[in-house]
Parts: C-alpha cells; sequence; structure tokens
C-alpha cells in the first residue's frame, strides 16, 4: 500500500529527481505509429514545423492543478520507511469548451474526495466520493493591441492574472508556447498575431502607431511562411501539407523529356542526333574475310565464294 | 449563527468568482525505476484520490501598475504610473484606451514621450479633483433663503452664510460674494426667486450657486408653500435671467475676498463643464 502524503516529512533540500512525466511520456508515444511509417505525410511537413512540434512535445506543462514537490527523499514516520517522491503531475480533462477560450492552462480534473474529512474514523470506514473539480469560468472583453480587436472570450480568473502579469493579450499569447496555452482559440490568435506582424500590416494609416508596434513586437517576427504554420497541431498540418501536395498539379513526364531534349539540342550536347550528323561515324564497307589468309592462290575462289554468297 | 451563515454565503460567493483548484494526491505514488518510464497514476483508483491544498486565486491579486495615456479624474494626470485597482483597470481604462500596462517598454516609451511633451504638459491647466468634486457637489445645492414676512431683512452675506450651514456646507463669510444690487424685503414678489451667488475655495476656485428666497414666519397660519429644493431646469433658470455657468479655476491664488467675482465671471465664466 502506498504511504499517505500527509505522513511524509522531507528530508533533503529542493534537489528534484529528474524523471520524464507521465503526462510527457503520453505525448511522446501519443503518434508514434504515424512517425513509424516512413510513407506518412508528416515525414514532409515543414522542418521549421517539425522542430517547433518537438520542442512543444518535450516542454515541461506548468503545474497549474498541483505543486511540485519541494524534495527528493522523504520520511514515511508512519511506515518508518524512506521513500523517494518525484513530481507526478495532476492534470485534469481537455474538455472541448477549452479550445474555444482562454483557460490559462486550467483544466476539469476528475478524482475522489473523502466524505466528511472531519469525522473521526477509527471504526467507521472511509467514504471516497467521486469529484469533478470544475474551473470558474467568466466571459469578459479583452483587447488585442496588434490585432486593434475586441474580443469576447470565456476566461478564467487564472487566465487573466496570467494576461496581467503579461503585460497584455499580446504578450501573453506570443510569449507562451502552446503546450501551456492549451486552446486552440489561443493557437489561432497566436498564427494570427504573428502573420500580421511578419507582413506588418498593422495600422497602416497610423504610421506613429505602426512604428511603435513593430518595435514593441520586434522580438517575435518571424517569417510569413513559418508564421502561418505556427499553433496547427499534428492533424491540421497534416493536412495543410497535404492540401498544398494536392493543390499542385503534377507535370506529366513527356514534357518533362521534351524540355529536356530540347535543352540538349540547344546546348549540342545530345548524343543521338551528333551520330547522326557527324561525317567521322566509321563508314559501313564490304567484308575482306579471308583476304591475308588465303592470299594470291586462294583469291579466285575467294572471289567466286563471295559472288556465291553475296 | 446568523453571521456565520453570511460569512460563509460571502466566502461561497468570493469561491464562485474566482478559483484555481491546487490538489495534492491522498497517496504518494511509487517513485519510477531509473530507466523506467513514469506510469500514469489514473490508472490507479488510490492515486486520484485527492485533496484542497489550497484555492489559488481566491487570494486577492492586489493592484497593477499601468501608465495613464490621459489625465483621469481621481486617478492622475497624463503619462503618471500608478497603481490601479485590478477590476478598474481591467474594465475602464485598458479596454478604453486611457491607460496601458505598465510593460518596460512601454515605460521607456511613454517617458521619452512625456520629456518630449514638458513644455506642452506644463502649459496645461489642470484642476485638482478635490476641487472639481467640491465644485459639483455645491453646485447641486439650491440653498433656501429663508427670510421673514414680517420684519425688514435684506440679503448680505451673514444670511447666506447661515442659510448655507443649513445645508451643511460652513464657509467662511469672506468667500462669499453677492450681486451690488441690494435685494430687501419683506416682498412678495421676490417669493421662490431663484439669486445666483458665487462662493470661492481656496482663492483659487469660483463656484456659481444658486438660492431660492422662501418667507416664513412663526406663524403657523401664514406658511407658504415651501419651494422645492431640486435642480431647476434652463427654462426656470431663463425666466429669473440667470445663466447657466459652471466653476473657474486659476492657477494663482487670485480671487481674494476685495476681487470683483461678479463682473469677473460675467465675462469670463465657462458655459461648458470643464
Amino acid at each position: 500500500m502506498a504511504s499517505l502524503t500527509k505522513n511524509l516529512t522531507n528530508l533533503t533540500p529542493n534537489i528534484r529527481k529528474a524523471v520524464v512525466s507521465w503526462d510527457k511520456a503520453a505525448r511522446i508515444q501519443r503518434n508514434e505509429e504515424i512517425f513509424k511509417n516512413p510513407d506518412s505525410v508528416v515525414h514532409r511537413l515543414p522542418e521549421h514545423y517539425k522542430q517547433r512540434y518537438w520542442e512543444n512535445i518535450l516542454a515541461d506543462r506548468e503545474p497549474v492543478h498541483y505543486r511540485i514537490p519541494t524534495t527528493r527523499f522523504a520520511w514515511d514516520s508512519m511506515k518508518q520507511i524512506e521513500l523517494e517522491v518525484e513530481d507526478n503531475p495532476i492534470v485534469g480533462i481537455h474538455p472541448p469548451e477549452a479550445d474555444q477560450g482562454l483557460w490559462g492552462g486550467e483544466r476539469i480534473v476528475k478524482g475522489w474526495i473523502e466524505s466528511a474529512p472531519y469525522t473521526k474514523k477509527k471504526v467507521l470506514p472511509r467514504y471516497w466520493v467521486p469529484k469533478l473539480f470544475f474551473p470558474t469560468l467568466k466571459s469578459v472583453v479583452l483587447y488585442s493591441e496588434i490585432l486593434d480587436k475586441y474580443i469576447k472570450v470565456t476566461v478564467t480568473e487564472r487566465a487573466m492574472r496570467l494576461i496581467d502579469n503579461h503585460f497584455g493579450l499580446d504578450y501573453y499569447i506570443l510569449q507562451t508556447n502552446e503546450l501551456n496555452l492549451d486552446s486552440k482559440f489561443a493557437n489561432n490568435l497566436k498564427r494570427e498575431m504573428l502573420l500580421i506582424l511578419a507582413e506588418q500590416s498593422y495600422y497602416p494609416e497610423d504610421e506613429e502607431k505602426h512604428d511603435y508596434i513593430k518595435e514593441k513586437y520586434a522580438e517575435f517576427v518571424i517569417p510569413a511562411e513559418e508564421a502561418e504554420w505556427i499553433g496547427l497541431d499534428l492533424n491540421e498540418a497534416a493536412r495543410k501539407q497535404q492540401d498544398i501536395e494536392d493543390s499542385t498539379q503534377p507535370i506529366p513526364l513527356k514534357y518533362r523529356l521534351e524540355q529536356q531534349l530540347v535543352r540538349r539540342l540547344v546546348d549540342g550536347t545530345d548524343e543521338i542526333s551528333k551520330e547522326l550528323e557527324n561525317p567521322e561515324t566509321p563508314v559501313k564497307s564490304e567484308s575482306q574475310f579471308g583476304e591475308k589468309m588465303l592470299g594470291k592462290y586462294l583469291n579466285p575462289i575467294g572471289q567466286k565464294l563471295r559472288n556465291a554468297t553475296r | 449563527m446568523i453571521s456565520s451563515n453570511i460569512i460563509r454565503a460571502l466566502n461561497l460567493t468570493k469561491q464562485s468568482t474566482r478559483n484555481t483548484w491546487v490538489l495534492k494526491r491522498v497517496f504518494t505514488p511509487e517513485s519510477t525505476p531509473p530507466g523506467g518510464i513514469q506510469k500514469n497514476p489514473n490508472d490507479f483508483h488510490d492515486y486520484q484520490k485527492y485533496e484542497t491544498v489550497e484555492v489559488e486565486t481566491l487570494k486577492a491579486a492586489g493592484p497593477i501598475r499601468v501608465i495613464l495615456l490621459e489625465d483621469v479624474e481621481g486617478i492622475g494626470h497624463q503619462f503618471d504610473v500608478v497603481n490601479i485597482d485590478r477590476t478598474t483597470a481591467r474594465k475602464d481604462l485598458l479596454l478604453s484606451k486611457k491607460a496601458v500596462y505598465a510593460s518596460p517598454y512601454d515605460l521607456k516609451y511613454y517617458s521619452a514621450m512625456k520629456e518630449r511633451m514638458a513644455d506642452e504638459l506644463a502649459a496645461r491647466v489642470r484642476i485638482p479633483y478635490e476641487f472639481k468634486t467640491v465644485g459639483r457637489d455645491l453646485q447641486k445645492l439650491v440653498v433656501p433663503i429663508k427670510v421673514n414676512m414680517e420684519n425688514k431683512w435684506e440679503i448680505n452675506r451673514k444670511l447666506m452664510k447661515s442659510s448655507l450651514r443649513q445645508m451643511g456646507v460652513f464657509v467662511a463669510e469672506n468667500t462669499i460674494h453677492l450681486a451690488e444690487k441690494q435685494i430687501t424685503g419683506p416682498n412678495f414678489e421676490l417669493e421662490a426667486k431663484l439669486i445666483r451667488f458665487y462662493l470661492v475655495i481656496n482663492q483659487q476656485y469660483i463656484v456659481p450657486m444658486l438660492g431660492r428666497i422662501s418667507h416664513i414666519s412663526v406663524d403657523d397660519s401664514k406658511q407658504t408653500l415651501s419651494s422645492s429644493l431640486t435642480t431647476p431646469k434652463d427654462e426656470e433658470l431663463l425666466r429669473f435671467n440667470i445663466r447657466k455657468e459652471y466653476p473657474l479655476y486659476t492657477n494663482s491664488q487670485e480671487f481674494t475676498e476685495d476681487f470683483p467675482v461678479f463682473q469677473h465671471m460675467r465675462e469670463n465664466a465657462p458655459l461648458k463643464p470643464q
């Protein structure tokens, strides 16, 4: 039976064990089969997308619903044993609604809590009742400086505080990685912002404001070709890649060969046509078979033979 | 019993407005052997038994720092960096672009802009917020000037001071400025007539005020109908030949006791709110 957390006392200072947490392992293993298939479209994705994808997979998720342990070894005073504690995240369920708002990494945690925890239970059994820990949501209006738009969106108080700490919605979206944004809406917003930053299409009429935005968000500018892949999950990215491939029509082989031939002819490197026109090619001659071997004595017979076979 | 219920209700309402559950497992999961992969704790029932450590966002986060982009009444002047209540900032100042978050870049950007605009800012006349609020409260009043039905009277500073005091406004006599033309009575043609007078605050701020004459008597049978204390409409003001005016401010303390306030206001009184 596992140790009760309440009986544990810290033994070491805050040096944590390096461990790949279960949720990261699940993320890594998530699309294993797709990557093992050599014909899969994921191998043809752009390099910058692949790099960002793996950075996101291997990033650590911000601890939202739990605290990271402050020790490596702990003493169980009840069982009189020393045990190693490690970072074991509590990650909740990600409902589709979370993709439409900014929850700041919050999720719905499913678990059990003790019923009547303050009743003494020397004799009575402990009853555990199922519990869903829901985040409290509210609808607010946020302003994005880059897009110059007011956005009505469902948020949690945690997301609002994160926005405050990052000095605004734009900084929050751009500085936080996709794993911790934890919402498709936020990812789409990020892509839109980066595209506008790349194209410099913000505030076309107001020059002062245009320069202000350009300087303020200079550190986030990436090329537009990369920006349009930001925030896509693997499925969306693969679909996008497939669409790009399908939209470019394949050129029939005959046209390619024709072009090659024309190029060769223009350059004068085509060997077949050279052979036809070259005067130094060996001239077809009559057979001299047996001329030397038989000599002048046999020439008349040879002549007869040749005439017969001609 | 009731108080504890109220407290609980308050706590509940607080909880419903903001929460981030911070949980801990009742049972500690076993540590991962070296080279192994951490097991999913949700596969085992006991590791999904939780206790609440705290509700993180239940605690108020305190004020936030913003840079004001314009003069905001009661908060500060343009380019001031102020600590302000989070809700006010989120719902009002930041959305209406009256302020921006005090990010390192913006602090630098707007301090440079402040230096560039130094002359313009220094030249700007700014009425202190205290003056504005006091002026606004005073302007809402229509001071009933209670005069005698039988005995002779004239409207002077002393009478005005006592009338103001009855309305809860305590001022020195030398800050009240009346029209030069004497008003005397008893005269029932003046009953319920509005008159204009001025109060000067700190010798800097002239507040136009309204008074209404009302004749009273100790004899109950002679009492007139008491006039209403509500702010008069524009037509009513026009009837008494009174112009709608707003307070006048000056940087130096020039509106002393001897200053011709009436003449000055006739020429310079602002006709729009400042």
